[in-house]
């Protein structure tokens, strides 16, 4: 019933624990995993950087990091033997996670709760919810 | 990973599509299962009879028809090879639910999430908002 699962990652407590449970269930459901991070734009006062620190690269460095931040939940998911595909989007973080779900044809789609949040976490992942195709787990 | 499977359980299609995955994630990752239900409150309108018989019956009804549905559900459960404790509640909604969970040690809430209706109309949004544990929403 479950055979693709997708996980939306970032540098967060909560999306390290969404990816540690998203493995192991993938490993026991013998499903694929699929990890997606979202790089939004900047907000527009990153705008004033460049006249104080021209040579700052924001959006550079943070695909860096980033990608670096994939490499180890790729690393982590090849130590348990899931099969693992990684994607770094550009674009807002709600629209983005839900058509990246569509387009995988997602069955599962978990996302990390913050333990002591009033709601969800935040609005995001309470959008996301809103809106996403398919099942939605939460990790707490 | 997950060890106890808590399922918001009624009659409604939700619910029972929410009961078909808990039961292959049980099986899946060799859980316990449990589903919860809980009695909706007397309606208002029983406050205007004269006498308390037809509000007891309602009750009786209501308690009744739950009790089928989960033993129909036992029997799905066990027809793939799954056992399952059920629990009737009465109560607030929301709080029941939540309550259920705590005490039995639930890694794992399931609820059924109505296709085509806002997530702040759902009572999944306010158990997410208070749940101690991990919380699937089954579309």
């Amino acid at each position: 019933m479950i055979h693709k699962i997708m996980v939306a990652y970032d540098e967060s407590a909560e999306a390290g624990r969404a990816l540690q449970a998203s493995i192991e269930l993938a490993k026991t459901l013998g499903a694929e995993l699929t990890v997606v991070t979202v790089l939004e734009p900047l907000p527009g006062y990153y705008s004033f950087a460049a006249s104080v620190v021209p040579a700052w690269n924001g959006t550079e460095e943070r695909q860096v990091r980033y990608s670096a931040l994939q490499a180890r939940a790729r690393q982590q998911a090849n130590a348990s033997g899931v099969v693992f595909d990684a994607e770094l989007i550009n674009g807002d973080e709600v629209n983005t996670i839900v058509e990246c779900a569509k387009r995988h044809h997602t069955d599962l789609l978990v996302l990390g709760m913050r333990k002591h949040g009033w709601l969800m976490s935040g609005h995001t992942s309470q959008d996301v919810a809103e809106r996403a195709p398919c099942a939605v787990l939460g990790i707490r | 990973m997950f060890h106890k499977i808590v399922v918001v359980y009624d009659d409604s299609p939700e619910a029972d599509r929410a009961l078909d995955v808990a039961i292959e994630l049980t099986r899946a990752l060799q859980a316990e299962l449990r589903i919860v239900t809980v009695l909706e409150p007397l309606p208002n309108y029983f406050s205007w009879d004269v006498s308390p018989l037809p509000a007891k019956r309602w009750i009786e009804r209501t308690r009744t028809k739950h009790t089928l549905h989960q033993t129909a559900a036992r029997q799905k459960a066990n027809a793939a090879g799954v056992s399952l404790d059920t629990e009737l509640v009465d109560g607030d909604e929301i709080d029941s639910i939540i309550e259920s969970a705590k005490k039995n040690y639930a890694d794992l809430l399931v609820v059924g999430l109505r296709p085509d209706t806002l997530l702040i109309e759902q009572p999944a949004k306010k158990i997410a908002a208070r749940s101690p544990c991990a919380l699937l929403g089954v579309r």
